[in-house]
């Protein structure tokens, strides 16, 4: 799925969607809620902390 | 997930937005002060500087009246202390001072004399005590509001 197409399911810009995934804008609970549900994952799975 | 229904921004765009806007204001802000400043300096009175010390007025009123209403004292660290607020004091009054001293050497043409000298430190006192005052007040506004604020009672459980 291109940025592009994400932004338009979620209702931002892509240059909002761009600055998430580039870590320069985190957003609201509200939107990664969005964004999981439009991607089919859970919160944990797209913003959960990675293990080192 | 629906935009700001009263704008057309989305989350990112409103707060980069915000941030433009507040650096705009404080831009506004400081060219008011340094245009009263200098104008006092060169002699002005207090009809040419009026316009912008009135608006210097205004929004220094709402943002002290919405700070210390959100509960909010300083974003850099200073603490709602006597001592702090007395220290921060001093920076007002000796420009105020200052600004008395070079009108009346400059404009006025008069010579520095322990007069001339007395009349600034004792403006400049005077300066101090009033924001002082006002910081003390305000401070005390703060605290009543902060522990309101701090209050559980709307704690849902």
């Amino acid at each position: 799925m291109t940025q592009k197409a994400l932004a338009e399911a979620v209702g931002v810009s892509r240059q909002t969607m761009n600055a998430i995934e580039q870590g320069d804008y985190n957003p609201t609970i509200r939107l990664c809620r969005a964004i999981c549900k439009v991607l089919g994952k859970t919160l944990d799975e797209l913003f959960g902390e990675e293990d080192e | 997930m629906k935009q700001n229904s009263k704008t057309n921004l989305d989350e990112m765009q409103e707060r980069r937005l915000f941030q433009i806007e507040e650096i705009g204001f404080w831009l506004t802000f400081w060219a008011a002060a340094a245009a009263v400043v200098i104008q006092a300096v060169l002699g002005a009175d207090l009809r040419q500087i009026a316009g912008e010390g009135i608006v210097l007025l205004i929004s220094s009123a709402y943002l002290v009246f919405a700070t210390v209403r959100n509960g909010i004292w300083t974003k850099n660290g200073l603490a709602p202390t006597f001592r702090t607020n007395a220290l921060v004091s001093l920076v007002p009054a000796a420009a105020c001072g200052a600004i008395l001293l070079i009108r009346v050497l400059a404009v006025l043409k008069r010579p520095l004399t322990l007069g001339v000298a007395g009349v600034a430190l004792a403006f400049a006192a005077g300066c101090y005590l009033v924001c002082l005052g006002l910081l003390e007040i305000l401070r005390a506004v703060y605290r009543k509001r902060r522990a309101k604020l701090d209050d559980a009672e709307d704690e849902i459980a």
